[in-house]
């Protein structure tokens, strides 16, 4: 499990002059319930945790620069995930309907806006007045934002204490983490985008093919509203449709709340996160005719990749993995960095008006080497080869109550994927959503991120269904349901195989300071048995999960406290973890400082019966370590603002083990029962 | 204050259910078997106490096929005739394949007590019957009860064979010992919803949830789930004047589809 910890130290340049760092932290956007719970879900099934950063420097833009109720796009709109396509239709049709708002709280006369929504919407919209002149034209501000972080855990591991003269694999830079990121807004049209990254035993040197840090990405981004929309040159992401062909960035999968769901693709956006893939390198624009919009974009990266010989008769070498870490630490691992080319290009066209959205597209993908079959019989229909196209079609239609929405993609070589769902407002307090996908085991692409079970998102039938019901003001209840089926081998189950998933979730929140929750997790699947046997079966193997939480505010301080059980049971083995956790933020608005901190005590059979929780970090770093065996967790987290555009936090995190003396294993094992960190990160904007 | 009684029973053994499963007709089936605290003619199969709710003598017929693969069917008969303020229920059903029927044959009689409560018993002739091995019976009570609380909302609660009937111990099927509590909960004109827990000493628990949506007067489409065994459950519902066409689908992920249907007619 590759859990980033990304550290940043801000550099002081000048006073500045223009916009600055919001006034009180509690401006500053903090993390939503539903993206704690898919962080800690996708760190569940072992998937990639996406930088839930690109969404929430969006959202602390949009507070330093809120949106014109009047003016803003829907692309603007759909930033908001917790925002439903029933309440960004209706507000269009409203609009265009009724003219002008008055004011931001005339939302709450539309009828799918509750007064929770109007709320949660309300710090980053805005009603101008059309008499002044528009605060957004382009001789506006310029605001630039550097932050700066610097992490490295206390202990040293393994693969730093290995000698450089040792012929084993090692760690060949130093146990620092270093991230920076820049920005540069200008108005509401440029943006310039910069991120440095060097992760924990990257080097770091300017010799050989090192240039500094080890992960560079940068884009220039422009905004319009006349024929060219967007255009973006450098790193930029795209999300079309429902994911199933062409979906780079954050995603919110299964576990988050029935609306994100039905995704809604925003198109072209510049890249900012850190994550080290799935991203594009090159150009891209969309351009708007009347009511379609065309986006051609183009791009060709390097990607890490595992060479190997095809055969004793064939000595040219094909691409047996690609390496989608982004980790550069041993000689094998950097042996691999930028192995091979991946060039792509091909085009959208969308077409956008009132209820009804659809468009199509169809990209090519090229790499400089064959991939070579796969060795395994799960792996029989994976990519191989050198190229692959994609073509999908996709679009939603609200009617009424009803949101429809749907996405057919064909791969060739391969086959086809298909998603159809409706999201269905009931009643005031209902939602319902309902969802049928059948991905072919032979259809294939990269950049696929549709609704799934699995991690590719092909070899999938499966039927989500969710309701959120509020019978009464404050109380909330929802539950989501999945049943799967694989048609073909997986990893670790040597036969087709089902499952099931059901997360059931009750909030009680009497009052605005208080919030009490219960949470019921169950996943049913197969597995292969752990026999020591060359034929392996499938076995039923259950997981459950229950949690207790409440939240209560007292003035600036918060506490939270949590239990969770969790149990794991694979034929007649059964496994139980424990963790208990007490949290405690603390935000004076009068005073300069800021903490929080936890202490946590866990208990564990074993890495089965783990448990993931969400912590508080510092600002744009994300946290979410997996509790195993038996110890206590504690951390705090400390932050200082000195001024309005200077920002200075600092954390400390340390997990104790009872009965154990060493941590990890391999490269990153650890001598003795302690694991520690220390962080530090500085912000400037000017 | 209103609260929402959908509680989550904590549960932690998986346990196979022997004998047949009481049909509870396709509506109630669609809403994920949670009927214990909704009303009409299949309440005879379900808490006998919703039956109170009929005004006209009704009859009823439905036919369940289950695990599409297999040959197990279930064919019930319920006939419901009402007498001032009580409800008579007769019902006959018989599960089984070609040369192995388990029948049961029902007497229920729900009565009203004031304007909010109801209160129901049903005695069971169970019959097992095995070609060319004879045939064994058992005989077993059922007891209901449904409170009103208010328009909307409905609590019901229901016991089946407190008594532990069984047929001979030689046999391996048994007759289940299920207490149900639910409730119901109307949200508007257009949708109710429904939860229920099931405890089985014999078999552990289960929690059950279902909802009907109404975008007509005459048609409602119902689905449901279950958690243990975790199943799920849709059908809708169609009246015509006097007759009404229930259809159901029950599918377990392992096991596959099972679909049913009834009709119903009041007199």
């Amino acid at each position: 499990m590759s859990c980033k910890l990304q550290l940043f130290v801000c550099i002081f340049f000048c006073f500045y002059e223009g916009y600055a760092l919001a006034q009180t932290d509690s401006t500053i956007e903090s993390i939503a319930p539903e993206a704690e719970t898919l962080m800690e879900q996708e760190a569940e099934d072992n998937k990639e945790v996406f930088d839930y950063a690109e969404v929430q420097e969006n959202l602390n833009y949009y507070r330093q620069h809120p949106l014109d109720l009047n003016t803003l796009t829907k692309d603007q709109l759909s930033d908001f995930y917790f925002l439903t396509p029933f309440q960004i239709n209706e507000f269009f049709r409203y609009r265009e309907r009724n003219g002008r708002f008055a004011d931001p709280l005339e939302l709450q006369t539309l009828k799918s806006f509750d007064t929770v929504t109007v709320h949660r919407l309300l710090p980053y919209i805005i009603v101008n007045d059309p008499q002044i002149l528009d605060i957004h034209s382009y001789k506006g501000s310029v605001t630039n934002e550097v932050v700066m972080t610097y992490g490295k855990l206390l202990q040293k591991q393994q693969g730093y204490i290995i000698p450089d003269t040792a012929n084993q694999n090692r760690y060949e830079g130093s146990p620092d983490h270093m991230f920076m990121r820049y920005r540069i807004h200008w108005a509401d049209r440029f943006m310039i985008s910069l991120n440095m990254e060097k992760d924990p035993g990257e080097p770091f040197s300017f010799t050989g093919h090192n240039i500094g840090f080890d992960f560079y990405s940068a884009c220039i981004s422009y905004k319009g509203t006349a024929s060219i929309r967007k255009l973006v040159i450098g790193d930029y992401s795209l999300q079309f449709g429902q994911g199933l062909a062409l979906w780079a960035g954050m995603n919110f999968n299964k576990g988050a709340g029935i609306a994100s769901v039905a995704r809604q693709g925003v198109g072209l956006k510049p890249y900012t996160s850190a994550n080290e893939c799935l991203f594009f390198r090159g150009a891209a624009a969309a351009f708007a005719l009347g009511k379609i919009t065309f986006t051609p974009f183009f791009s060709i990266k390097k990607e890490d990749a595992s060479l190997s010989v095809r055969d004793t008769l064939d000595s040219t070498r094909g691409v047996t993995s690609l390496n989608q870490t982004g980790l550069h630490r041993t000689k094998t691992e950097i042996a691999n960095h930028d192995d091979i080319f991946e060039t792509l290009y091909g085009g959208n066209a969308e077409y956008s008006s009132g209820n009804l959205r659809a468009g199509a597209n169809v990209s090519y993908l090229l790499f400089s080497r064959d991939f070579l079959p796969g060795r395994y019989l799960y792996d029989k229909f994976y990519f191989k080869g050198r190229t692959i196209a994609d073509a999908s079609f996709y679009g939603s239609y609200n009617w009424q109550n009803l949101y429809f929405f749907s996405e057919i993609a064909r791969s060739q070589p391969g086959g086809c994927a298909f998603i159809a769902g409706i999201l269905a407002s009931l009643t005031k307090q209902v939602s319902v959503i309902l969802t049928y996908r059948q991905y072919e085991k032979e259809y294939y692409s990269f950049f696929n991120q549709g609704l799934s079970e699995g991690t590719n998102g092909t070899a999938e039938k499966g039927f989500y269904s969710g309701i959120e019901v509020e019978p009464v003001s404050g109380v909330h209840l929802t539950v989501l349901t999945d049943v799967f089926q694989f048609p073909w081998l997986r990893y670790n189950a040597d036969a087709p195989s089902s499952g099931f998933e059901l997360f059931s979730q009750l909030r009680y929140s009497p009052y605005k300071n208080f919030e009490l929750s219960f949470r019921y997790k169950v996943k049913g699947s197969e597995e292969n048995d752990d026999q020591d046997e060359t034929v392996h079966f499938l076995q039923q193997v259950y997981k459950q999960s229950f949690r207790i939480e409440t939240v209560y505010r007292i003035n600036f301080l918060q506490l939270r406290n949590r239990a969770e059980l969790s149990l794991y049971s694979k034929d007649e083995k059964g496994e139980r973890g424990f963790l208990i956790a007490q949290d405690v933020i603390c935000k004076p608005s009068f005073s300069k400082f800021r903490c929080s901190f936890r202490l946590a005590l866990f208990n564990t059979d074993s890495y089965n019966s783990r448990i993931y929780s969400y912590e508080n970090d510092l600002l744009y770093s994300y946290s979410i370590p997996g509790y195993q065996d038996k110890g206590i967790r504690f951390y705090i987290n400390i932050g200082y603002r000195p001024e309005r555009s200077l920002d200075l936090s600092a954390r400390y995190a340390i997990t104790s083990y009872y009965n154990t003396e060493s941590i990890g294993s391999g490269l990153d094992a650890i001598e003795g029962h302690n694991r520690s960190e220390v962080k530090v990160q500085l912000r400037y904007a000017f | 204050m209103r609260c929402l009684n959908l509680v989550i029973l904590f549960f932690f053994s998986v346990h196979l259910l022997h004998g047949q499963e009481v049909n509870p007709g396709p509506r109630f089936t669609a809403m994920g078997n949670s009927g214990v605290a909704l009303s009409g003619i299949w309440s005879l199969q379900s808490n006998q106490a919703g039956m109170t709710g009929i005004q006209h003598p009704e009859v009823a017929l439905g036919c369940e096929s289950s695990f599409l693969q297999s040959d197990i069917l279930t064919q019930t008969v319920l006939a419901a005739i009402p007498y001032r303020r009580d409800v008579f229920g007769l019902s006959m059903q018989k599960y089984g394949v070609p040369g192995y029927n388990q029948n049961r044959i029902s007497l229920a009689y729900s009565k009203r007590l004031g304007n909010e409560v109801s209160a129901a018993v049903d005695f069971n002739f169970n019959q097992l019957t095995i070609d060319k091995y004879g045939s064994a019976s058992a005989w077993s009570v059922e007891a209901g009860v449904q409170y009103r609380l208010s328009k909307e909302l409905t609590i019901g609660s229901h016991l089946s064979n407190p008594t532990r009937g069984s047929f001979d111990n030689s046999l391996n099927a048994t007759i289940p010992v299920v207490f149900e509590f639910g409730t119901s909960w109307i949200t508007n004109d257009c949708l109710t919803l429904n939860g229920a827990l099931v405890l089985d000493p014999d078999n552990g628990g289960d929690f059950r949830s279902g909802l009907e949506y109404k975008p007509l007067p005459d048609f409602s489409i119902c689905g449901g789930m279950s958690c243990h065994p975790f199943r799920e459950y849709a059908g809708f519902c169609f009246n015509y004047h006097a007759l009404g066409i229930q259809t159901a689908v029950a599918f377990h992920p392992g096991l596959g589809y099972s679909p049913q249907l009834s009709v119903c007619y009041e007199l």
